[in-house]
């Protein structure tokens, strides 16, 4: 049972789908939003992180999935919206420039790009002719329509009828590779203008029959970044000057910098040119429910949940997006997904801690007794009461904030007779998660239950499906290593201790796979790494005063930031999502000369440190702290740490000996040895 | 056709006492480069040859030439030369240099030549990335220039049809681990890893299945093996991949191991000018490495 619940949930990638994915895709739940925009004759720019269902979203949108014959019924207007698929191949496209190939370079480019629109195009239409519609037939199959002869004069081998167009293009890329294998040796082959070819094969079609009057073509370029600026630019005029029935959208992640010139002094303009999807704005509890849906669709296609089963139809149903947004079908989704990842309150984490000796000796033991006087006549237990754990941990704080150890106790005693927690109640919701955290963090053996849970794992994930994903197939291939027996007839919750040992493992494994992000791979898991660790050390601090820090801003005005290779690494960090770029409080910026942007290590990053995945607190670095960070020698970054340290009193006796990161991420809790 | 027909051992004295050599080199960037270069200097004439992936530039002698039209502009210098053996010295060469020159010898009516590559003597320990900062250079222009398409060895891909990747395996699991990212499961289908077993030194061969297990879980076919020092073995070895992927599939080749691993590559990409390759073009950094270890002679004929 566990292998085929992992099969389903090791799908993390759109491109591990087959293009058909019907009945795959959770319809977004600001669909209807986007939809509009679909509608408008204009092009379509899809913005999203890295693992936030763009190319899903795409291939949805294409042919494959909306002739599916997976679909019951399929009405004719799909023919008003036929999407067509290109993903450039990066590093074959790099290729394509004035260097190697002159002033050709943009027709060899063109010719590329219809070599691979002409597959789809002939795959599209492969599909219309096999689809039945639910209202219109063809007397004759578009398959069997002349192509223009414009073309067939023009272009030698150009088949006359549309069936043909597959065998054509295959032809045709073979002799462009033969060429491209011996540049010295062969001629050149007859290069193409894609937009020309196309609109006289759609004109064609339209002509044929009155059932394809309405034909018109989406062209979808993924990855649209990774092209160069050049060729983005070639694509820019296609953009500007597209109208029905060819237009021409691109996907890329959010916060590239993407090139919206054309050829002429006319930029792409937004609104007027082009309109934006972001697929990772959520509002509210809108991402909560999203995965909770894709949770489900997931689990379903092995488990049967009972009172679930008509729910499946509506995830991947546009017709049923209004209900989908009905409060009851939310409460029961939600309820499904928080019975499978179930979670432990604040509170009962707190309790847990101080019920379980090893957890509340790190308490008494490190962070009340040494604040109190070697001559008090207090003892340390006596800030500790199973009744009350959440003030307890607040004690221990507070202890280390210079309070007097003879006034909280005396407020800790009313609080323990009369039970009025309120004197309490603003620190425990300030205070408790750091608090929690800081416990485990001292308690390395013990995974924190603070990361496990379905709404944990929306705040781990931060709007990336794919992070919610992994994290589940973590989960589940965990709980089946230790012998989980996953029930076929219901939902098995997963033990919280299981999903917090999986988050800290799907953790790492990010931070692994972050070297894998662009050319400056390395440098970005060098960043996050040393981000990490700290932000690890402000949550060391025991009297968590700035608690959960986690993001950061720069004293400076962002123009400012004149380090050139802190500035690329910024920006390459936001593009794959590495830090998550937020609008800062600019209320604050001219007290401060704070940055109006600041930046949040991505949460998924937080477990591996031990760190708060929440917004709360931010810390503000100068210039040079951020340059020691982002672009210093290990020396520099060390000098960096070792002044906080001292300046926070962590490690004093230690602090001495701190000469490398190393010694700095082995060392975090010397101080309890 | 090209093949690789003998290896053998040769010394700094051997080379040195050549004569009427044509010997195209790079620049050295440690102890055996510069060893290398000093005794081939004064053996005949020497060429200097280095590729420039941002502008996709040959220097050949200081004279920048495109990759398209190299092959003439070789055989324009070397016309009215006197020499009676060409060497590639493939240590101080990168492997596009010595992939571009495998492929002018190819089209030439030159019958032998001989590759030269000397074997280190250490390597510097390898970084921990997830605790070490210390071997980290913060300096853009390390590192590679990214997977960029060669002329000559590049194809356009259909969509509706994936590939096998055939990688030879080196120290750093970014290097692969950024081409299946980028690609990120759109033309590549699987991935046939050839580590270098038994490697230069013992031991050597751990640290790149350490790096690399984790990136071959998802798509990584059964590991292959060859010697990390003999092209002979590798070609063998790709040449038996081929054999067994069956005709119709499409093949990709990212040299990521040895040189001679490399060398093995280059040859095999130009006898099969169906596959397709992927490089990322790695800055060389002189500092990785020191001494200099076993000097191997390979002699590759034209057919």
């Amino acid at each position: 049972m566990s292998d085929l619940l992992l099969d389903s949930f090791s799908k993390s990638r759109a491109e591990e789908y087959p293009l058909d994915v019907w009945n795959n895709f959770v319809i977004p739940p600001r669909y209807k939003e986007y939809s509009r925009l679909f509608n408008y004759r204009r092009a379509v720019m899809i913005e999203g992180g890295r693992g936030s269902g763009k190319t899903m979203f795409l291939k949805y949108h294409c042919h494959n999935t909306r002739f599916s014959k997976k679909r019951t019924s399929i009405p004719s207007r799909e023919l008003k919206h036929v999407g067509l698929y290109f993903r450039p191949d990066t590093d074959f496209s790099a290729m394509i420039n004035e260097f190697n190939f002159g002033s050709d370079w943009q027709k060899v480019f063109k010719h590329y790009v219809l070599l691979g629109l002409l597959e789809d195009f002939a795959n599209a239409l492969h599909g219309i002719a096999n689809t039945t519609f639910e209202d219109i037939s063809f007397s004759m199959s578009p398959l069997s329509c002349c192509t223009p002869t414009s073309l067939q004069n023009a272009i030698k081998g150009f088949p006359t009828k549309f069936e043909g167009l597959l065998d054509f293009q295959k032809s045709a890329l073979a002799k462009f590779n033969l060429w491209l294998n011996d540049i010295d040796s062969f001629d050149r082959p007859q290069l193409f203008e894609p937009r020309t070819i196309i609109l006289q094969l759609i004109d064609q079609l339209k002509n044929f029959a009155p059932e394809l009057n309405d034909l018109s073509f989406y062209i979808y370029f993924d990855e649209f970044e990774n092209l160069t600026s050049n060729q983005q630019k070639v694509i820019n005029n296609w953009m500007k000057h597209g109208k029905h029935p060819l237009i021409f959208n691109a996907a890329y992640k959010k916060g590239a910098k993407v090139n919206r010139e054309t050829s002429s002094n006319e930029k792409l303009v937004l609104r007027n040119d082009y309109k934006v999807v972001d697929l990772e704005r959520f509002e509210g509890q809108e991402f909560k429910s999203f995965a909770s849906e894709v949770l489900l669709l997931k689990l379903m296609e092995e488990i049967n949940i009972d009172g679930y089963e008509d729910f499946k139809k509506y995830f991947c149903n546009e017709e049923f997006l209004e209900y989908r947004n009905d409060d009851q079908y939310k409460q029961n989704i939600l309820k499904a997904a928080r019975e499978f990842l179930p979670s432990y309150s604040y509170p009962e984490i707190a309790s847990m801690i101080i019920n379980e000796p090893s957890l509340s000796k790190r308490l008494e033991k490190f962070l009340i007794s040494p604040t109190l006087p070697t001559d008090s006549k207090i003892k340390a237990e006596e800030f500790i009461h199973k009744d009350f754990p959440e003030e307890s941990l607040i004690n221990g704080l507070l202890l280390n904030r210079n309070t007097s150890p003879d006034s909280l106790l005396k407020k800790f005693n009313t609080l323990i007779n009369n039970g009025n927690r309120s004197t309490y109640k603003s620190q425990v919701d300030q205070y408790l998660v750091g608090a929690i955290l800081w416990v485990y963090l001292s308690a390395s053996w013990k995974r924190c239950p603070a990361y496990a849970g379905f709404d944990r794992f929306c705040m781990l994930a931060k709007g990336n499906m794919r992070h919610f994903i992994e994290l589940c197939y973590q989960s589940i291939s965990l709980a089946a290593l230790k012998g989980i027996n996953i029930s076929k007839d219901m939902i098995t919750p997963i033990p919280q201790e299981i999903q917090a040992e999986a988050a800290v493992e799907s953790s790492r494994l990010e931070i692994e796979k972050v070297d894998e992000l662009g050319q400056h791979g390395e440098k970005l898991r060098f960043i996050v790494n040393r981000l990490g660790l700290f932000f690890q050390l402000i949550q060391k601090r025991k009297s968590q005063s700035e608690n959960e820090v986690n993001h950061f801003s720069i004293k400076v005005s962002d123009d400012l930031l004149t380090d050139k290779i802190t500035k690329t690494l910024l920006d390459e960090a936001v593009i794959w999502s590495v830090l998550i770029e937020v609008a800062g409080d600019t209320k604050r910026k001219s007290e401060n000369e704070v940055s109006s942007k600041e930046y949040m290590l991505h949460p998924i990053y937080s477990p591996h440190f031990g760190i708060s995945y929440r917004r709360k607190k931010k810390f503000d670095f100068s210039l040079g702290e951020i340059d020691a960070i982002f672009s210093g020698s290990e020396k520099d970054y060390v000098n960096l740490c070792k002044k906080y340290q001292k300046a926070w009193k962590l490690n004093t006796d230690e602090s001495e000996k701190t000469e490398s990161a190393r010694v700095i991420q082995q060392g975090l809790f010397d101080d309890f040895n | 056709m090209i093949s690789i027909n003998d290896y053998k051992p040769i010394t700094t004295e051997e080379l040195t006492n050549l004569t009427n050599t044509l010997c195209f080199i790079g620049p050295p960037i440690d102890q055996r480069g510069e060893d290398l270069t000093a005794a081939l200097n004064n053996t005949g004439l020497i060429v200097q040859v280095s590729f420039q992936v941002k502008e996709y530039s040959i220097e050949v002698d200081g004279n920048k030439v495109g990759t398209v039209g190299l092959n003439g502009y070789l055989n324009n210098i070397i016309e009215g030369k006197k020499f009676d053996t060409i060497y590639i010295e493939s240590t101080t060469l990168g492997f596009v240099e010595v992939l571009l020159l495998l492929k002018w010898f190819s089209k030439s009516k030159i019958s032998t030549l001989n590759v030269i590559y000397a074997e280190p003597n250490k390597y510097k320990s390898r970084t921990n990335y997830m605790s070490d900062f210390g071997k980290h250079e913060f300096d853009l222009s390390t590192h590679t220039e990214g997977f960029k398409a060669i002329p000559g060895f590049a194809k356009a891909l259909s969509q509706s049809t994936k590939s096998i990747l055939i990688s030879s395996m080196g120290f750093e699991r970014s290097r692969l681990g950024q081409l299946l990212s980028l690609d990120d499961g759109a033309y590549i289908n699987s991935v046939v890893p050839i580590f270098g077993t038994p490697p230069y030194q013992t031991g050597w061969d751990k640290h790149s299945y350490f790096q690399n297990v984790e990136v071959l879980s998802s798509k990584g076919e059964k590991p292959q093996f060859v010697a990390a020092n003999s092209p002979i073995d590798m070609l063998e070895m790709l040449e038996y991949i081929k054999g067994s992927c069956g005709e119709d599939n499409e093949i990709t080749l990212a040299p990521l191991g040895t040189k001679p691993m490399s060398i093995a590559s280059a040859v095999f990409l130009i006898n099969n000018p169906k596959i397709t390759l992927k490089y990322d073009h790695p800055k060389r950094k002189g500092s990785r490495s020191t001494g200099l270890g076993k000097i191997h002679l390979y002699e590759i004929s034209r057919q």
